[in-house]
This record gives C-alpha cells, structure tokens and sequence, in this order.
C-alpha cells in the first residue's frame, strides 16, 4: 500500500512551500520518520519526515518548485509496487518534466514520445521553463536551427496573454492529499493534545491574491521607457507581507493609533547596571526584553487587546505570547515569546536572543511564529521616533517603541516647584483593533505599560 | 593586447549587429575573478574566450572549465574558445603572425556566430 508524501501546511499564515532538496531519490530506501525532503517557505526551512518507512516510488516536484500546502510530492511504497494514485494522465507534460526531474521521466515517459524528435535545450532555457512551468514546444525558437535560446524565453515570458501554465487541469500531485499532515497545525495539535477541540471540518482556502495595481509586464516596458529603472521580483517572505499586510489593514480590522511617551531613567539605569551580569550568564539583555514584560503586564490587565476577534464573540487567551518583530535583510518575521506572563527579565532577555538569532539565521521553527497574542515592534533601534505599525492578524494590537532619546522635560523637584531636566524619553504607541476595544481601553493598556517602565525596580 | 582587440570588435557588433558584449579583461589568472565572469555569464548565458596562445593546453580551457561546472545552469550556448592554431608559437613572419593571432575581425566573426546560435 503506497503511502503518499505531501506538502504539509508549516504554520498559520503559510499555503504554499517551495521544494528546496530531495534527500532522497527514487529507489531509495526510507525509514519512517526519515528526512526525505527539505521544504522552504516564506517563514522556515524545514525538512519533511516520511510518513512511512519504504522505498521511494516517484518523485513528482522538482527542486525548486513551490506548490500548494497538501500536494502530493512523492509517493513511499514497498519496492516494485506500482504507484496506484498516478494515473496516466500525467505523462502528458512529460517533456517538461524530463527537462528538470529525469529520474522520474526515465521510468514514466512512455516510450512513442521519447521516439519522436524531440528538440534539446540548452541548460539556461530548462532551467527558465522550470521556473516559469512553461511548455517549451510552444515556445517558437529563433535561434540555429529554430532552437529555443534564452531570449526566446524571456521575450515569450514578457508577453502577458501567452504566459500560460501547464496545469489548467489539476495534475494528480495538485490534488489535495489526505491525512494528518494536510490538516491545519491547530487542528491536529489539539487532538494531539487530547482536548478534542471541534476541528474546522474545511481546510481554510488560501486567501486571494492581492488584486492591489500590480502593473503588468506589458505596462513594464512602457514605464520603463519613461523612468529607466529595474524590475526586483518578489521574493516569497515578500509577497507574504504584503498579502498579510493588505489583509489586516484594508480588509479586517479598523486601526487606529494612540501614543504615549515614556520616562526610562529607572529602565535605562537598571539596564546599564545589569548588562555585564547578564553577559555573564551569556545572556544579552536588551530593552525588548523590559518591553515585553511591561506589555506582559499590560495585556493582563486588559485583556482584550491581547484577545482575537471571532465571528461567534472576542476569544480571550489566558496567556500572553509576545510577537517579536525582527527585520531581516529580505523582510521580516514575528517569532514568539510564549507565556510572557511568567517571565522574570532572566528568561525574558533569553528568549529574545534567542529568538533574534534563529530568526536572522533562519533557523526558527514553524511553532516558533505561531499563535501569537499580541506583537511589539520596537522601531526605536533604527531611529524612528513613533510609528503607526499594522496588526498581526488574527491579532488584536501591536505595540510600538520609539527610540530613546535625551529631551527636556519639566519636573517637579523635592520643594514642589517646577524645574527643567534632561531625561531618557520614549514615544510608545498602541495601533489596536477599534473592533475589539475603544480607545478609553487602549489607553488604558498603554497607561499601564508607561507605569510598569517608568517604575521598574 | 587581445583586450584591446576584444574591445574594438564589441564595438563593432554593438555598432553594425545591435549585439551587447561584456568584456572581461582577466589581469590576473591566479587568483581568478571568478565571481565577474561568472555573474556576466550568468547575464549572457554565452561566452567567447579569447587568448593569444595555442588553443590546446591554453588558459582559456580553465575558463570554459569554470564555466561548465559552476555556470551550467545559465548556460545558452557552447562555450567557445578563439586561440592561434595548434602550431609552435609565434611565428616569425608577419603574414603567419597575422595568421595565427586573434585579431579584431576573427572576434567578431566569432561573436557573431555565438551570437546567432
């Protein structure tokens, strides 16, 4: 009985992977549990254990394809079994597929095509059609002979109507799999978990491509024409974020911005003070991590900025998991700092380097951007002084940290009287779901966070 | 010498054929600037290699040897090599000089040629 290896879903907001290696060919034989594959999405690298132990029967993504979460990659069988979930169908394209997984086309290609006369490419021109899923005897060659060159392709792909994808029709490894890798993440850890949580019967459908005025290439050449420039193609973290970003902000939840400014002598005094005995303990303390206990703090105070908006009423997590805004040189990514509530500065500054350095060596897991409640963004180390974030959905508010800069102020000195003075100030803002809350409340929260920095002992 | 050459015969089928050359002049063999001829490769997907020597056993050999196996995947065309023939270099006599070495016309010719396939 063939067991199919599929293309799991790798977090909450993540539909589609791309195959980054094969670490195992067809006839190779697999443990259960096995790496087989490495998967590469916009948040994580990861690699994909196989579901069974067995001999690789085929492989049906190439490296370097990005598909839908729950199609099918490979299929694990006893040796010599036939593949039973690929029917004929699929030898269709064959050509193209002989171009870029020969393993796969040497055993599948029916022999009448490989008689006919089929045209070579050179490396450069597979290598595109791999890519870009073209056909490339569609393609007309003006090279030697009418061979397909490099040029052919990119004139072909720079025509907007003839850009046509081979799959129309889905192909057996486009079908949605089965089992538990399919299945939303939450799904199957809360039956893991044994809770027993009434389980989405529908996996969501991937959320539509942003119609948002993408200009097209045939409006490229004329742009180009008039301001000389460049086109940089979206990388996958890319079109993420701006998926997401246009989602919360134009589509689901009405923002709206408070701002606060903070006094940090009392932090910026028990920072210097502490620096070097936390570096003892290997443990770089930042001001993130003050920021993530104040909003710790805060969250539970007022719970409904750390809560979710649902259809059927306002979920109110009874835990704080702190989202940690990193940039990346390519993006950015919001890893996790879980139970917020129950840290001591300690475990807070480790988890915050901890998180930071995964994040920037892209070694975090997909549990690690998860089931967030709540997100800071601390602006403040490039130079920013207040910003107006977007919220993380299915988040109800982001916390922003200015940079701290010296100003002036006026206080009042021990007589009462009033008294000019230079301290470490902080603007912090709170962008929140005006869904969920009204300002009286965010104010209320950011109030809260103010005190908790402006006294730390 | 067949920088000077290589130059003159980019501008001539940039000027008559509308073909754009990068011309890379290699001042030192060891160490190789790999990176800028590959990354030029990887932009062009061809590459005419030109040295004044015999083609067997010249450097130009170590070039199309890079370029095969770490530029495979860009590329479009055989990688070609423009040297003297396969006799003892150089000769005295002016005609069997003019014979041997790599000159304007015969980079061209050959750019053309890669150029069309």
């Amino acid at each position: 009985m063939p067991t199919n290896v599929i293309m799991p879903q790798l977090g909450e907001s993540v539909v589609e992977g791309t195959v980054s290696r094969w670490l195992k060919q067809v006839g190779d034989t697999v443990a259960e549990f096995e790496p087989i594959v490495e998967v590469t999405t916009d948040k994580v690298d990861t690699e994909i254990p196989a579901p069974a132990a067995g001999v690789v029967l085929a492989i049906y993504v190439a490296e370097g394809e990005t598909v839908e979460r729950g199609t099918l990659l490979a299929v694990i069988g006893a040796a010599g079994e036939s593949t039973s979930s690929a029917p004929d169908g699929h030898h269709a394209s064959g050509n193209l597929h002989a171009a870029h997984a020969p393993e796969v086309a040497a055993a599948e290609v029916p022999k009448s095509e490989v008689e006919g006369s089929k045209p070579r490419f050179s490396p450069v021109v597979a290598r595109m059609a791999a890519e870009h899923h073209l056909d490339l005897t569609k393609i007309k060659g003006t090279g030697l002979g009418g061979r397909v060159t490099k040029q052919d392709v990119e004139n072909f792909l720079a025509t907007p109507v003839t850009t046509t994808t081979i799959a129309t029709t889905l192909e057996p490894w486009e079908q949605p799999g089965s089992g538990d890798l399919f299945k939303p993440t939450d799904d199957i850890y809360a039956q893991a978990s044994g809770k027993n949580v009434k389980a989405v019967a529908v996996a969501p459908a991937p959320p539509p491509r942003p119609s948002t005025s993408v200009p097209s290439l045939s409006s490229l050449d004329d742009l180009m024409k008039h301001i000389p420039g460049a086109l940089v193609k979206h990388s996958s973290m890319r079109q993420a974020i701006a998926e997401r970003m246009v989602e919360s902000k134009l589509r689901t939840a009405p923002h709206v911005t408070t701002v606060f400014e903070v006094e940090m002598s009392r932090v910026m005094t028990h920072w210097k003070a502490n620096e070097a005995e936390y570096q003892k303990q290997g443990v770089r303390l930042t001001l993130t991590a003050y920021f993530v206990l104040a909003i710790a703090r805060a969250a539970l105070a007022h719970p409904s900025l750390n809560a979710r908006w649902l259809a059927e009423g306002l979920y109110v997590p009874s835990v704080v998991n702190v989202g940690m805004a990193v940039a990346l040189q390519e993006g950015l990514i919001v890893p996790v700092i879980r139970n917020a509530q129950d840290m001591n500065l300690l475990g807070a500054a480790r988890a915050v380097s901890d998180l930071a350095a995964r994040a920037r060596s892209k070694a975090l897991k997909p549990e690690d951007t998860q089931h967030g409640t709540i997100t800071l963004t601390n602006h403040g180390v490039s130079g920013s002084l207040f910003a107006t974030p977007i919220i993380n959905q299915p988040q109800s508010a982001i916390v922003g940290t200015g940079a701290v800069t010296k100003r002036v102020i006026v206080v009042q000195d021990a007589a009462g009287s009033d008294v000019i003075a230079i301290r470490p100030m902080m603007y912090a803002t709170l962008t929140f779901d005006h869904r969920v809350t009204d300002g009286a409340v965010g104010d209320a929260f950011l109030a809260t966070f103010k005190k908790t920095l402006e006294e730390w002992a | 010498m067949m920088a000077h050459y290589a130059v003159q015969a980019a501008e001539i089928v940039a000027a008559e054929d509308g073909i754009q050359c990068d011309v890379i002049d290699l001042r030192t063999l060891l160490p190789l600037d790999k990176h800028t001829v590959l990354e030029s490769f990887k932009k062009t997907g061809k590459a005419l290699i030109v040295h004044e020597d015999n083609l067997t056993m010249g450097y130009g050999a170590e070039i199309a040897a890079l370029l095969s196996s770490e530029g495979f995947e860009y590329m479009d065309a055989p990688i070609t090599r423009l040297a003297g023939p396969d006799v003892p270099a150089v000769p005295f006599s002016h005609p069997l000089q003019d014979e041997f070495m790599p000159n304007p016309q015969k980079i061209t010719a050959a750019i053309r040629a890669l150029a069309a396939y």
